[in-house]
């Protein structure tokens, strides 16, 4: 089995710089708490500590560890000491290296990945507590960029690095700021707030960033950088753990990076890596399922290795995401991870594990959006309109997403047993805020809002919240008749919008049928919900001005593959009103006669995993419909008539 | 792995042949206006099958059929600077999937017909097939509330034939049909009169 090696390096006597106190002490510190506690999981034979090494000695440390180590499950390499930037990199300082010739004396971390790119690690953790010898940089983030870090070609890479402006700042004669604020996590006196039961870099690093920061009062502010395409990569055995993680891949499935597999995702590796430097507002739901469907495509087919990965590129670009503007990025995120994890639930127990745990955390996410929203709704009520001519547009989508995914949170939680109350006062308060405040203009833009209408309406049917769905659902059929049935598409690009938007203003129904999705989910919803919610004798009575609108009502042959891009195994089903359909009755006896006995033939809906995952993958991609959810709703009540009845 | 080229410039050649493909269905879209009702055309994202429950057959499932037709652009040409192909090839794509549209379309016309008995024969003559024809054409009623008279498409020959043809261009043969076209208009029009009563209520 692959070994966890840790090399720790500590430097205090410098012949060139100035001589330090605590390096040493802190490497030893290192290699003591990580292999010789009962939490600890490397072994103390598999760690080597260097006193305060020439430039030499540390590259001929890791030169022997690569004559040593065929393959590496994890690499762990810590430094305390001087570092320093010159011409834009970033360098270690050994007892050898001279401020005035760093490129040359120092050992740049590009140089580190290269080392680590021939040693085959699975993850490498670089924990790095050093005091500023050379050039300043207030933020080393900026320094790993992809042509540094990339060098590594490693499957996962962690990196800690508290850089502090000047010694007195940074050390004690303890030690670092840095090393001491991992020591407390590890000895369990700062809390990650991680109950798993073991902690990786990311966790550890995370906690002790912050209280590095408090310390200091934000003096020195540790960067915290992590990608693990191989899923968690502890370290350390968490001394607050009660709970349960997906173990690595490499643990759980023997896939190492050196086997074709492994090799098959690293060779995603690059474009992953790439999400990490992607400007946060750039990572789409969409960008990141492409790229990381590249992979799970692949891993679907050995058990444990879709959930194992899927969750570690969760953890890895959780915080990264954290940094968008949008609020419920992290539950977009989270949302697509268990869209990806779909496909594979039905014969993986580990995918479904997963998704229940990213369920779990996707609901805390929505609860933490729709409360802060509440706090912005009740300073200023406007707070959801951003203004600008393409509000017009994205306004009412905005609103839909927000009761959308509140509700969706709501049905998870409900499916997975979890509390919902304050899911449900959020929910309640938003609702009547927005369909007040914003009634004009809360529904009826784009085909884009049908799942998200579609698992509002059911929630709220469900909770008996009728002057909620009755104003939505008019609001809806209002403005297909307004607008002769012609809303935008699900994928209209925002550079035709302006076009929707001029022709929707000037009444050019030819334009607006040309920017609109017809055949209709969204009206199909609004008639079938009409009937429901017993609201048919008014929808009824304004049919017939949108004769001849077509209908339609998707429905896969397996709600497992409800997350691919494009579903091919599924039948549309189209209506057209006044051919068939003249009264909302019409169309729920069509829909009792062939949509009901096709959802009820896929066996895979049977699994609470695959409902959640499905009503995921709508919201991600709201270019299709939950439709299984209205068979909870019964809509049996009503008379038989069918269409040749009528 | 990807092949390197120096300067291969891969975004803004996906980008150009994303144009390519939208020109190409902006022309099929035009051409396809001219047989089929832009109010009639559907777009889907999903599935490879839809049940169209408005019609005769609401309980019938039609499948998806491909339209495929393969280009190339000969490395010479490019080479060479003949800019020509660019709309040489743009049209030669847009006029492939025309006509497999087209012949795709007649065929579902005349399946349809096969299948419901709607054909004529013209063993008896011209102008007999014709008036067999009107008597057998369910006429509609467009969204304007005017009848839709039915079209006929035939080839260049066919035409010539027909404008040709003395018993066709006779008083008693326009004195039939137009009587037959009257009555069928008239029925058309109670027939729309009654799909509308069926509405809750309607403005007609």
């Amino acid at each position: 089995m692959p070994k966890k090696i840790l090399l720790g390096v500590g430097c205090d006597k410098y012949q060139y710089l100035s001589n330090l106190n605590g390096a040493e002490k802190d490497a030893e510190r290192i290699i003591s708490e990580l292999t010789k506690t009962p939490l600890s999981l490397i072994e103390g034979s598999d760690s080597i500590l260097l006193l305060s090494p020439t430039r030499n000695e540390f590259q001929a440390a890791l030169g022997a560890l690569q004559d040593r180590h065929q393959e590496i499950e994890s690499l762990t390499v810590f430094f305390a000491g001087h570092g320093g930037v010159a011409n834009g990199s970033y360098y270690l300082c050994l007892s050898d290296t001279r401020a005035d010739r760093m490129a040359t004396t120092g050992l740049a971390l590009s140089h580190i990945f290269e080392f680590i790119n021939e040693l085959k690690a699975a993850h490498c953790n670089l924990i790095i507590d050093a005091c500023q010898a050379g050039g300043m940089v207030s933020d080393i983030s900026a320094l790993l960029k992809p042509d540094v870090i990339g060098g590594a070609k490693s499957c996962g890479v962690s990196i800690f690095v508290s850089s502090a402006a000047d010694q007195s700042a940074s050390e004690t004669h303890a030690g670092g700021w840095g090393t001491t604020a991992i020591l407390q996590v590890l000895r369990g006196e700062i809390d990650t707030g991680s109950r798993s039961p073991q902690l990786d870099l990311l966790d550890i690093g995370r906690a002790a960033a912050k209280r590095v920061a408090d310390t200091t009062s934000g003096q020195q502010l540790p960067s915290v950088w992590g990608m693990n395409l191989y899923g968690a990569m502890p370290i350390y055995g968490n001394p607050h753990a009660t709970g349960k993680t997906t173990p690595s891949l490499l643990r759980l499935t023997g896939i190492s990076p050196a086997s074709a597999a492994g090799e098959l995702i690293s060779s995603s590796s690059s474009e992953l890596l790439g999400l990490m430097f992607l400007p946060p507002s750039d990572l789409t739901p969409e960008k990141l399922y492409y790229v990381l469907f590249q992979s799970t495509e692949h891993l679907n087919k050995i058990p444990g290795a879709s959930a194992a990965f899927v969750e570690g590129v969760w953890s890895a670009l959780e915080g990264h995401i954290r940094n968008q503007t949008n609020t419920f990025a992290v539950a977009e995120l989270t949302a697509t991870c268990i869209s990806l994890l779909l496909q594979a639930a039905p014969q993986d127990d580990q995918a479904k594990s997963s998704i229940m745990r990213l369920a779990s955390a996707l609901s805390s996410e929505v609860l933490g959006a729709t409360s802060a929203l509440l706090v912005e709704l009740d300073a200023e009520y406007k707070a959801l309109c951003l203004g600008g001519i393409s509000d017009f547009f994205y306004l009412p989508q905005r609103i839909a997403r927000v009761l959308g995914w509140s509700s969706a949170a709501i049905f998870i939680c409900t499916q997975c047993g979890l509390a919902i109350d304050q899911l449900e006062k959020n929910l309640d308060r938003i609702a009547t805020i927005t369909l007040d405040k914003y009634a004009a203009v809360v529904a009826g833009m784009s085909e884009a809002e049908a799942p998200f209408w579609m698992v509002f309406l059911y929630i709220a049917a469900q909770r008996g919240r009728s002057e909620h769905c009755e104003q939505v659902l008019g609001t809806i059929f209002n403005a297909f008749i307004e607008n002769g049935g012609a809303l935008a598409r699900s994928d209209l690009e925002g550079g035709e919008v302006l076009e929707y938007l001029l022709a929707r203003a000037e009444k050019n129904i030819p334009e607006m049928l040309r920017l609109s999705g017809s055949p209709s989910e969204l009206l199909s919803i609004s008639i079938l919900f009409s009937e429901q919610l017993s609201l048919q004798e008014i929808f009824d009575y304004e049919m017939h001005l949108l004769d001849h609108v077509h209908l339609n009502i998707f429905i896969p042959n397996d709600h497992s593959e409800f997350s691919l891009p494009v579903i091919a195994n599924g039948r549309n089903h189209v209506f057209q009103i006044g051919h068939g359909v003249w009264r909302g009755a019409d169309l729920v006896s069509r829909w009792q006669a062939a949509c009901v006995p096709q959802l009820l033939a896929d066996s895979s809906m049977e699994a609470v995993e695959i409902k959640i995952g499905a009503l995921c993958s709508s919201l991600v991609f709201p270019d299709r419909v939950p439709w299984f959810l209205l068979l909870n709703l019964g809509l049996s009540h009503l008379d038989s008539r069918s269409l040749a009845d009528t | 792995m990807a092949t390197k080229h120096p300067f291969p410039f891969d975004s803004e050649s996906r980008e150009v042949m994303q144009s390519f493909s939208k020109e190409v269905s902006r022309r099929l879209r035009e051409a396809q206006e001219s047989f089929v009702d832009s109010n009639n055309m559907q777009r889907f994202t999903h599935g490879r099958t839809w049940q169209s429950h408005q019609s005769h057959d609401p309980d019938g499932i039609s499948e998806l059929t491909t339209h495929k037709h393969q280009i190339s652009v000969k490395f010479e040409d490019v080479i060479l600077g003949r800019i020509a192909v660019v709309p040489n090839t743009l049209n030669e794509l847009f006029q492939a999937m025309h006509e497999s549209f087209v012949r795709n379309l007649y065929k579902t016309v005349s399946d349809a017909c096969d299948q419901s008995g709607n054909v004529v024969n013209a063993r008896d003559g011209i102008a007999k097939a014709f008036i067999d024809m009107l008597e057998k054409v369910e006429f509609s009623v467009g969204r304007d509330g005017s009848v839709s008279l039915p079209q006929i498409h035939v080839g260049p020959g066919g035409i010539e034939s027909i404008k040709s043809n003395a018993e066709l261009n006779s008083p008693e043969f326009q004195a039939l049909s137009e009587e037959i076209i009257k009555r069928k208009s008239a029925e058309a029009l109670d027939r729309e009169s009654k799909r509308k009563a069926k509405f809750a209520r309607s403005d007609s």
